[in-house]
Parts: C-alpha cells; structure tokens; sequence
C-alpha cells in the first residue's frame, strides 16, 4: 500500500492536469493550478535542497582532508557568499556586481573556448574521423559558406539557395526529429503516468 | 554587459580588471589545462549554485511564506506546498524516505501530464498538419513556379516520414527480408542522410554562436578593459 | 607477461593491445585512438562500411567529455590449425587466469576518450592563433561585407510584427539567454526592445532561467539610460524568475499572478503595476517576444504559452538552435524567427559602439575551419601513403 501511494499520487495529480490542459473543464482549473503552483514550489525547493547538498558534499571533503580541497574552498566560499549576498541583498548592486564580474565573464568565455575545441575538433575528424564524420563537416562547412556568402553582391543565387536550404531539406528533416522526439517524450510521459516507469520510487 | 560603464566608479572598475582577469584565465585553457583555468571552474560552479538557490528562494519560496505568514486563512493551501516541499528533505533518512516519494510522485506526475499536454497541442498536431500540404501545382499558382513549390512540398513530406522511418528502420542487415522492409530500410537510410543534413546545419550554428561568444570577449577585453586603461572606453 | 597500463590485464610480451580493454599497450604518437584499430585499418573500415551507419559524431566526440568503455576482449584472428609455442603460452595464460579467484571488487574499467588523441601541440597552437586572427579581422576590414549580406527571411517579418503593435498594447519579454548568448542576442534584443519602449508599448519582463533576472534587469535599466522616459508599473515591470520549467510556464499562461506568487522581483504586489491591470495570464498578451539560446526553451514557449494564445509569438534565438525552431516558423506557430548571429548585422552596424561583431569575422571563421579540415585530410593522406609498400 504505501509503495502505491506514489504510484496514485502521480497518476493523480498528472491525470487532473491533463484532463485540464486537454478538455479545459471549468471545474478542474482551481485544482490544477493548485497541483501546478505546488509543482512550481517543489521545484525551486528541490533546487534550494540540491544546492545545499553541493555545499555540505564539498564542505564534508574538505574536512577530511580530500584531494583538491583548495578548489573546492573556493567553490563552497563563492556558493555561501553569493547565496548570502542574495538572500541578504536581493536585487541589489552587489548581486548584480557578482553576476556581472563574475559569473558573466566565466561562463561567456567558456563558451567562446569551444571555438577553439571546436576548431580542433574539425581537424580530427579530417585526419581520423570515419567518413561519416567526415560528410557531416563538409556539409556543415557547405551551410556555413552559404550563410555567410549570402550577399546579391556576390550572386543573387546564394541567398535564394541558403533560404532554400534552410527552409526545405533543413526543415523537414527537423520537423521529423522533432515529430520523433514528441512521440518519445508523448511515450514516456504515458509511462510515469500509468505507472509503469517510477522514477519517484525510493527503495 | 557590455554596456558602458563609467571608469573611475570604485566598485565597476574593480569589477572590470576582475572580470578581464577571469576572461583570461579561462582562455588560458588554450595553452593547456592549468590551475588558473581550474579554479575559475570550481568559482564559475560555487556563483551559479548560489545565485541559482538565492533566486529560488527570493522569487518562489520567500514570497509564499510572507504571504502565509500575513494571512493564513486565505493563504492555507501554501502551507501544504511548504510542507510538501520539506517533505523532500526527508530522502537523505530512511525513517522519511518513503514519504519524500510522494511530493517527487506529484511533482514528475504534473511534469509528465504538462509535457505530454504541450507536445500533443504543441508540437504533434501542428507539425503533423504542417506535413500534409497539397501536392498539386496548381494550388502555388501553376506553371513552373507551382510545379516547383509542389516539388518541395513532395520533398518535404517524403523528407519528414523518412526521418521517422530512420527511428525504426536501420540497413546493413542481411538475410531474406520482405519487400516492404527492404524498402523500409532505403528510406530509413534517405532519413538518415537528411538527419546529417540537419546535424550539420545545427553544427555551422554552433560554429557562429561559438565564434560570436568569443568576439564578445574579445569585445570586452579591447573595447571595455583595455579601453579604459586607454580611456578610449566605447 | 607485460600488465596493460590502463586495466593491469596480463598480456604477451609482443602484444600491441590489451586483449582485456583492446587498448594500446604501448600508446603511440601516430594518433592510434584508444579503443579503435589503427588509422589505416580505420580507414579501410570506413572505405567498406556504410557512412550512415557510422556514428556521425564519433569524430566530433573531443567535444564530449571522457567517457568509461567496457572491456572488449578482443579475439583471436588466427585461424590456422597448427598449433604454435605462442599459442601454448597464450592457451596458459588464460587458464591461469580464468582459474583465479575472481577478484572482490568491480571490474578494471579503463576510461578513455572517445576520440582521437590532440593534435600535435605546433599544429593546435596554430590554429588557436589563426582563430583568434579572425577574431580580430574587423578591426582590419571595418565590416566590409555587413552592408552586402542578405537579410534571413525573417527579419522582415520579425520588424513587420513589432511595427504591428501598437502604444498601449502590452508585450511580454521572456529573457531565457545564459551570459554565453549576450554576444549574439543582446544587440538585436535589445533594438527590439528599445524600438518597443518608443513605440509607447508595454513591456511585462520574465525568465524561466535563474542568469535570465539580471539580464532583463540590466537591458531595462539601459532604456532608462538611453533616455527613454519610462516609469516603472507603467510602462514596463520585472515579475522575476519563473520556476518549474514546463510547469512554470503552463501556469504563467493560465495564472500571471499565481505564478509570480503576487508579487514582482522587487517583491512589490502584482495588483499596484498598472501595467498588469487585465492581463492575468500570459496568454493575454498581445504579443510576446522570446530571447532565448536553449532549444528546450523556445519548445516550451511553445507548447505551453504559443499554443494557446492568438498572439503573435516572435523569437531572436542563438544560431545554434536556430535549425531546430524553423519549422515551427513554418507551421506559422512563431510568428517570426530570427538568428542573433545573422539578425545581429543591422544592429551592430547601425551601433555607435565599436565591436568586432561582423560578417567579415564569420568568413575569416570560415577559412579558419576549412583550413583545419583540409590540413587533417592531407595529414591523413600522407600518413596512408607512407604505409603503403
């Protein structure tokens, strides 16, 4: 009995939203904002929860002494001061300096690496890539030139040929991957729904 | 970010020689992997968590618990989410294990129901109606104008089964097979072409959004940082 | 008996791969790739298999992390019949071993990437070099091809449904972009946004990402720079971080204030914006523009808001994604759909501040790329050929 309770509580609380979002009956929408309200609440606390194990992780390996303590001083240091700062502070300049002048630079830059690995990336698979590999860069390099060549300056086909490109062959094939991925996404929603797949179960 | 910003302010010019040296240590990383580039790793993880947990707190939990707090007749059903939510917090101790299942149940039964609702009205029925268009040339205005935009729509109707096609079917097996899985497997196989296409066209996508991420920072270290020093800030 | 360096398996002397992990035992500089047969066995491979059967992605797979492989014994293929001092000893070697103890822990699991070991360190070096060359090309070329690049098809559409709204209309803007995408979406975002703002519309500002806050912070606080006399509650609000993702975005649709739990970012009561008098859900906008670099997102957007609203929905995403989203411009779901890095040009031409954000860049990229894939093929070529008797 107490295995199913989850078991209900999600074919439950899923099947009244759907019906909701489905059907649209006047009746059901205060319950299913509720369930979606309460849905929105668990999610932020499970990301509060999960912040915090971070930080308890990290600060038990540092008390006992484990390899790379140093950074992760630094980790748990940046996590409780920014936290602080925006619970204390929120909205304020200093969270916005933090945000700004530390988390912006970081994470942009990080990005703007993988051009180098990227880089790296199409000179491997020129000298060791299988063919397949091979054909998906050259057809990448193709799409790139045309996007970028697309100027009436150079020839009034480049652009009717990259907006062709983009708007035919491109598009169906992403419309069937997403078609694909809507029907597995669709196939596994159904699952946790009637209870065949659990992932809430706590053994 | 890259917006202007007034050399001589304190605290923005600290910010600004910060940020620049942080920019500098990831891009060290080109050289080789170094202690510098680590440590803006384990900084870049401790900022986010934290300004991730601050704003889950500030603009979903802090907000309800005042609203509870100043009218608790009217704001009753805040007090079962909260509690809920606590319950969660009970999965790291057998005694409560079990009970953490039931808010996770709740909350990845609604996620389930909100997506499966979504792509249905969202995705499914859309892009299924957009697949089927008419194939008659007639129909895009006649002569070799309609006939081309026919083509493409054939193109792209046989283009978006095949990719599906491509999910089951799969070639390279042997063996005596009927004629309709042959030919299954010779879609699959023009489906398969057509996902390389589109992996390709996301591929030279990420090449430029890579590329401008890092004229960005480029655009910060000249134009912001060395700008300054110079006092030629844009 | 040589131990493998990656799983400690026993081996012949001579071996040159492991026969419990099919590792190198003696890793080399040729670019043997862990796990994979020699280059020219690779190649003869790919000459004879099907191309779209191979993983297509295995030679970009530099760009994932190392991943753990099972062990993959790998068997004999000697299949003559007299039985030779060798294969004594191998026969000893595996019964030596089949018949100890099983060991008390989990298996050796070698880990190795999945790719090709790093190019050489000149060539690498190089080619960073040539990257940040181009990189730095406009400064030379002053943005040359900007003015002559064809527009994406829709950036007319994009600017036609931003002159449709008129003053008064109110406009939700979902800032859903990482500090990684400002580069490419702030400049067009935040012309569409300051063209809004002087236009006399409304503007209702959210995000469904933690870093999306601060950026629509920011790009409000910078109208008021730009001396646009906007008054907050009026003509434009910050409602904050919506949680839940799918969930989140679901309710905003059906319910503004139960989602923002009535309050703003600032924590001011949903009920004092004038600017939400009447709009109680999303789905009552009149239009509603998204910022975003996640395909996820825009999906979601999608689904839970676009889909039940008659509103137009305009999206500015990252280049990156922009394939995936076409065709939900194409079923008429987004009302336009633009690419930062192309739909970028205009603004950043049209821009008083210096940048290096231009198509000269993108071609000099071009080059860069094409010049790293050729020098692998012919690095390649050559290597092929030296084997050959």
């Amino acid at each position: 009995m107490r295995r199913l309770l989850p078991v209900a509580v999600a074919a439950l609380a899923g099947t009244v939203v759907l019906l909701d979002m489905v059907l649209a009956p006047a009746w059901l929408a205060p319950l299913a904002r509720l369930l979606l309200e309460t849905s929105l609440v668990l999610a932020a606390a499970a990301l509060l929860f999960a912040t915090g194990h971070l930080a308890v992780t990290h600060g038990a390996g540092i008390a006992r002494g484990e390899p790379e303590s140093g950074y992760r001083s630094v980790l748990l240091a940046a996590l409780l001061i920014t936290f602080g700062i925006g619970v204390a502070l929120p909205g304020s300049a200093a969270l916005s300096w933090v945000f700004r002048y530390l988390y912006t630079p970081i994470q942009a830059t990080m990005l703007g690496l993988m051009t180098f690995v990227l880089v790296d990336a199409v000179y491997r698979a020129g000298r060791l890539g299988p063919r397949g590999a091979r054909i998906l860069i050259g057809l990448a390099l193709v799409l790139l030139l045309l996007q970028v060549a697309a100027s009436d300056a150079i020839s009034s086909l480049l652009p009717a040929l990259r907006d062709w490109m983009l708007s035919v062959p491109v598009t169906a094939g992403a419309r069937g991957i997403l078609l694909g991925v809507a029907l597995g996404a669709t196939a596994a929603g159904l699952r946790v729904l009637l209870g065949i797949d659990r992932p809430y179960t706590v053994e | 970010m890259n917006g202007s910003l007034a050399a001589g302010f304190l605290p923005d010019l600290i910010g600004l020689w910060v940020a620049a040296l942080l920019t500098l240590a990831v891009l060290s990383y080109v050289i080789q992997d170094n202690p510098v580039f680590r440590l803006t790793q384990y900084l870049f993880v401790g900022v986010s968590a934290g300004y991730a947990a601050a704003l889950a707190w500030n603009h979903v939990l802090a907000p309800r618990i005042a609203l509870l707090l100043r009218d608790p007749a009217d704001a009753w059903p805040y007090a079962i989410m909260l509690a809920l939510a606590a319950l969660l917090l009970g999965r790291g101790w057998q005694p409560t294990a079990r009970l953490a299942g039931i808010p996770l149940a709740l909350l990845l039964g609604v996620g389930a129901a909100v997506a499966i609702g979504g792509v249905l009205r969202g995705t499914l029925v859309p892009q299924m109606a957009a697949s089927i268009v008419s194939l008659a040339p007639i129909d895009y205005g006649g002569g070799l104008r309609g006939w081309a935009f026919a083509l493409d729509a054939a193109f792209m109707l046989l283009t978006t089964l095949a990719v599906l096609a491509a999910y089951h079917y799969r070639a390279g097996r042997t063996g005596a097979t009927s004629l309709w899985t042959r030919l299954g497997r010779r879609v699959g196989q023009f489906g398969r072409a057509m996902i390389l296409l589109v992996l390709a066209a996301l591929l030279a996508g990420a090449m430029l959004s890579f590329f401008a991420a890092l004229r960005g920072r480029f655009d910060f270290i000249i134009y912001d940082w060395l700008g300054s020093m110079r006092g030629l800030g844009g | 008996m040589s131990l493998c360096p990656h799983c400690q398996g026993e081996n012949r002397e001579d071996a040159e791969r492991c026969i419990w992990c099919g590792l190198p035992l003696r890793p080399d500089r040729e670019g043997n790739a862990a796990g994979r047969a020699p280059a020219s066995d690779t190649h003869s491979e790919a000459e004879t298999s099907d191309a779209w059967d191979e993983d297509p992605l295995a030679g970009l797979a530099g760009l994932l992390p190392p991943v753990t492989l099972p062990p993959m014994p790998e068997g004999s293929r000697n299949a003559e019949a007299e039985i030779t001092e060798q294969e004594r000893q191998d026969a000893a070697l595996f019964h030596r071993i089949a018949s100890s103890p099983p060991p008390l822990g989990p298996p050796r699991q070698p880990t190795a990437p999945l790719a090709a070991p790093v190019p050489e360190r000149p060539w690498r070096l190089t080619l960073a070099v040539l990257i940040v060359l181009a990189a730095l090309v406009p400064i030379v070329t002053g943005g040359r091809l900007d003015a002559a690049h064809s527009p994406q098809p829709g950036v007319a559409a994009f600017a036609a449904a931003l002159d449709a709204l008129q003053p008064g209309d109110r406009v939700i803007v979902a800032y859903d972009y990482a500090p990684s995408a400002e580069a490419e979406l702030a400049p067009a975002g935040q012309a569409a946004v300051a063209d809004l703002a002087t236009g006399s519309v409304a503007l209702v500002a959210l995000s469904s990402r933690p870093e999306g806050v601060d950026i629509a912070r920011q790009s409000l606080e910078s109208l008021a720079v730009d001396g646009l006399p906007l008054r907050y509650g009026t003509d434009y609000a910050l409602l904050g971080y919506l949680a839940g993702d799918a969930t989140g975005l679901r309710l905003a649709a059906t319910d503004l204030a139960a989602a923002f739990a009535q309050t703003d970012a600032a924590g001011t009561p949903l009920e004092r914006l004038p600017i939400l008098n009447g709009l109680n859900k999303a789905v009552d906008a009149d239009a509603i523009l998204v910022l975003t670099d996640d395909a996820n997102v825009a999906r979601r957007w999608i689904e839970q808001v676009g889909a039940r609203t008659n509103a137009p929905v305009l999206m500015l995403t990252t280049a990156a994604i922009e394939p995936l989203l076409i065709p939900y411009a194409d079923s008429g779901q987004l009302a336009a759909l633009i690419s930062g890095a192309y739909g970028n040009l205009p603004s950043a031409g049209a821009s008083t501040r210096p940048s290096l954000y231009s198509a000269d860049g993108f071609l000099a990229l071009w080059i860069v790329l094409v010049l790293a894939f050729v020098l692998g093929l012919r690095v390649t070529g050559r290597r092929s050929s030296e084997r050959r008797p």
